[in-house]
């Protein structure tokens, strides 16, 4: 059982907590023809914009309904209804996200009753879009909790859509898979692949895999340019089963699951136990046999595991992450026989007590910095905000997690399945092959 | 609710356009608000702390919840030739208790720690929209702090919701006039003499570019006393008052922070740019005009001869590489026209400029260099810049990081020059790097291959 700590300071240093709101916009970008409306100053659109940017190094549609002090304090109900007209106008989105942020919950303005308004007097309109409300106040949570609160929203509102034609006899079943904040492009596409080996329909909500992969479309675009369609959400409550992946898809399980769909949940797919629980669950729903590819990538991390492990057996890791994607890099790095001395984690969550490790610190990267030196940490991995604690400490760094924006190919990173947990093995076999461990000693 | 702090004065800045328009109307408008539902930019916290974090051996503490400061830090390119305090990031990290109870403790006690843990040479501490709604007394907890420390704690009142950027640039000016400047004297120089100190206001060393200028003001024998703020140093900030020149560069938001110092310190000022030949020149010829010295003088005319020489040789064969090349330039504020000049001084023809962010007298000044024909853009838009950059057949965007992926997702190449980028462009070696970095982004092989359709694909009419 892992015990979780909070950081001894009253203040943050060195934030790896990323914003509520963040979290919740990046789930619409998952969603084709969609836009993000963060309800707040212009700023909480602005920063997560270059975040956001940065990161996936593609064009972030994401707007803001530019609360002002005035506003904040007199009602703001007018500024979401002209940034609604006004988004309407310019690019017609099929999806709308409203997402909160500090300053439009700190105010203690009646969103709903703004939007449901809103919605009320165009109701006739055929070209309304579907407006989904999040509410994520910057002062509780972060960043996986704004994913979890819009993906509950998100799969709430698709099942409150007026069901799609029922599909007709030979048509695969829909296999809806609810996805995590942890997965990226690649962790999606290996999910989409293996679930359509068992002759099934996948059905990923939300789909990062097909907006933020890191493609050239025919041309730019003011929303998003792939993903899970409006069209496809209404297919939910039609589905025979259903899995989820990380814990910030939970909630929204729980939805889709009380909506009479069964859920598979898993709180990761991390190494040959994480991808084979989900690999057997698809095999026992559909009774179909496991596919030569899944068998294929499979072996391949078996054999991954056997190469790296000499270089990897009683390597010192230092994590710092998002609380699923900690929790699938410490079981990824125990596999291979390495040993997680610090795991950072920036909030408190109950999946933390299943880390591959004795101690994870709620905190900050001053935390991280301070304990991977006290135990000598050879690898950092955590995103691009820890590049300089590795520096500092003189560890390798292995980036995952958001931002990484000092190298390439983030979106076809990630940690899960097989294909993932052999892509991250190599990695962090490789940074510690191109980084000799330092000359100091260090408790064993 | 108590006042967030944000002085009614800043609205009626006599040194700003926007505040003197042209008719009643417009200089009751102050700063143009945003738009609901197509903003874009940040917001006057974004612009204080874009002013002030380049004071790098300063805590930078944002009273507010982690948004602000989680999702922003660690993102800019200014850099330090010492201390790196200013790049690390300190917030009180609001939660929903302290919303509810206030979080003036909880501040206080992060400012302590701060102070204990890093030393710094003062902190800086940051209200935000949430703060400022709450109603957390900003200045008693920093007076409180500067007692207990013994550093000094300065006040930052530029909620987000106050406004655009620039306000917040303009806010953070404040904070340095109110609390700063003229709180410690300079060293006395080995000659004794101060007559030839200066202060930068506006220039933030983005990629190290200061470097670029520095050692000219030096050969000249002047003496940067406060830059505000690249590579800036708190120590330094304090004595400003005691300067004989300021120079603004690229910032009409700073402007009132330059009349602050004349009005109250009697310290004479100037605008300019340090991008391009003829903005440089211009610079150098600006401080000796205002400190008013014939040999000055005659040792800033000896510089500019010695190194438009030296630029032009290194120029001439880019120049006649970029001969020809259409470029539509979209940037922010007094950006826009400094750049224009900046390019034309290495022979790109700038068809388009953008003006969302400009004053009516920068948009004159764009005029006056661009010619009656221009092209000013005030709807800078992704879409608006694509469909420009197609009907003018530019070659390339200029602009700042956030419109890079327009850029190349519509094939366009693209150069950024906002303060996210890793090259330095100002002075004269910052030209000739323009003028490579335009050449470097025109001549990759990439444009063709990508804009080429797959042989699968019909061919685009």
């Amino acid at each position: 059982m892992t015990t979780v700590t909070v950081s001894g300071r009253r203040g943050v240093t060195d934030p790896l907590k990323l914003s509520r709101p963040l979290g919740a916009a990046l789930v619409f970008l998952g969603v084709e023809r969609s836009l993000p409306l963060l309800h707040g100053a212009q700023g909480c659109a602005a920063f997560a914009k270059a975040l956001l940017t940065k990161h996936f190094r593609e064009p972030i549609p994401l707007q803001t309904t530019a609360v002002t002090e005035l506003t904040a304090v007199l009602g703001a109900g007018d500024h979401l209804a002209t940034a609604l007209d006004t988004i309407r106008a310019s690019s017609a989105p099929d999806v709308v996200g409203i997402v909160t942020t500090g300053v439009s919950e700190a105010s203690g303005e009646d969103v709903e009753a703004c939007v449901r308004a809103y919605l009320a007097a165009r109701a006739d309109d055929p070209d309304l879009p579907l407006v989904v409300l999040v509410h994520a106040p910057d002062f509780a949570g972060g960043m996986s909790d704004g994913w979890a609160s819009a993906l509950a929203a998100l799969v709430a509102a698709g099942l409150a859509l007026p069901p799609s034609a029922p599909s007709s006899p030979g048509d695969e079943l829909t296999y809806p898979v609810l996805a995590g904040v942890s997965l990226t492009a690649a962790d999606l596409d290996w999910i989409e692949e293996t679930v359509a080996g068992f002759g099934l329909s996948p059905l990923l909500v939300p789909d990062l895999s097909r907006s933020l992969d890191g493609h050239l479309a025919a041309a730019w675009n003011p929303l998003t340019t792939g993903g899970v369609t409006r069209h496809a959400l209404a297919a939910l409550r039609a589905a025979p089963a259903a899995a989820s992946v990380g814990t910030s898809a939970a909630a929204a399980a729980e939805t889709l699951q009380r909506a009479g769909v069964p859920v598979s949940r898993f709180d990761h797919l991390a190494g040959l136990d994480g991808a084979d629980a989900f690999v057997e669950s698809l095999r026992t729903t559909t009774s179909a046999p496991v596919p030569e590819r899944v068998r294929r990538d499979r072996a391949r991390l078996a054999d991954g595991l056997l190469d790296t492990h000499f270089t990897l057996g009683g390597v010192r890791v230092a994590v710092a992450a998002e609380p699923e994607l900690l929790v699938a890099v410490t079981h990824l790095v125990n596999a291979a026989g390495g040993r997680i001395v610090t795991a950072v984690s920036p909030t408190d969550e109950p999946v933390l007590a299943t880390a591959a490790c004795s101690q994870v610190v709620v905190g900050d990267l001053a935390d991280l910095r301070e304990r991977a030196a006290e135990a000598g940490a050879q690898v950092v991995v955590a995103s691009s905000h820890a590049a300089a604690t590795a520096a500092a400490i003189g560890a390798a760094h292995v980036p995952v997690g958001l931002p990484v924006d000092h190298r390439f190919g983030a979106a076809l990173g990630g940690v899960a399945g097989y294909r993932g947990g052999l892509r991250f093995l190599f990695d962090l076999a490789n940074q510690v092959l191109a980084h000799p461990t330092p000359t100091r000693s260090h408790p064993c | 609710m108590r006042s967030t702090g944000v002085p009614g004065s800043v609205f009626t800045e006599p040194g700003c356009d926007h505040s003197r328009g042209k008719d009643a109307t417009t200089a009751k408008a102050g700063c143009p608000a945003p738009t609901p539902g197509s903003a874009a930019g940040g917001c006057s916290f974004d612009g204080a702390m874009i002013t002030l974090v380049p004071i790098a051996d300063a805590a930078h503490v944002v009273h507010g919840p982690i948004g602000c400061l989680g999702n922003s830090w660690d993102a800019r390119g200014s850099l330090s030739s010492g201390p790196h305090l200013g790049r690390r990031a300190f917030t009180s990290d609001l939660t929903e208790h302290d919303v509810i109870f206030g979080g003036e403790q909880k501040l206080y006690d992060t400012v302590l720690e701060v102070a204990r843990d890093h030393g710094p040479a003062a902190v800086f501490v940051y209200s935000t929209c949430v703060s400022a709604l709450v109603g957390d007394d900003l200045d008693a907890v920093c007076a409180a702090a500067a007692t207990a420390t013994g550093v000094p704690v300065v006040p930052v009142h530029a909620p987000g919701f106050a406004g655009s950027k620039n306000l917040g640039n303009r806010l953070a000016g404040n904070a340095l006039l109110d609390h700063v400047i003229g709180t410690r004297e300079p060293a006395v120089r080995a000659d004794g003499t101060t007559s030839f100190d200066v202060n930068l206001v506006g220039e933030y060393n983005i990629a190290g570019e200061l470097w670029n200028v520095t050692p000219l003001l030096a050969r000249l024998g002047l003496r940067v006393l406060a830059s505000i703020s690249g590579d800036g140093r708190y120590g330094d900030i304090a004595t400003a008052h005691r300067a004989h020149a300021t120079m603004v560069v690229c910032s009409r938001a700073l402007l009132p922070l330059a009349r602050g110092l004349a009005e109250r310190h009697g310290v004479p000022w100037f605008e300019g740019s340090f991008y391009g030949v003829r903005a440089m020149a211009a610079a150098l010829r600006g401080f000796a005009t205002t400190l008013a010295d014939e040999p000055l003088a005659r040792r800033v005319e000896e510089l500019i001869a010695e190194q438009e020489a030296l630029a032009a040789t290194q120029l001439a064969p880019l120049r006649e590489r970029l001969a020809g090349t259409r470029a539509v330039l979209y940037t922010g504020g007094v950006k826009s026209w400094s750049m224009i000049s900046a390019l034309q001084d290495v022979g790109v023809e700038v068809v388009a400029s953008g003006a969302t962010k400009s004053t009516p007298a920068d948009v004159d000044r764009m005029v006056e260099l661009l010619g009656p024909d221009a092209l000013i853009v005030r709807d800078g838009k992704p879409a608006q810049l694509v469909r420009i950059a197609r009907e003018t057949g530019a070659d390339l965007l200029i602009a700042g990081g956030r419109n890079q992926y327009t850029a190349l997702k519509s094939r366009l190449p693209f150069l950024d020059v906002n303060q996210e980028r890793h090259v330095p462009l100002a002075g004269y070696s910052g030209v000739v790097t323009l003028a490579r970095e335009l050449v470097r982004a025109l001549d990759n092989p990439v444009w063709a291959q990508v804009r080429r359709p797959a042989p699968w694909e019909p061919v685009a009419s």
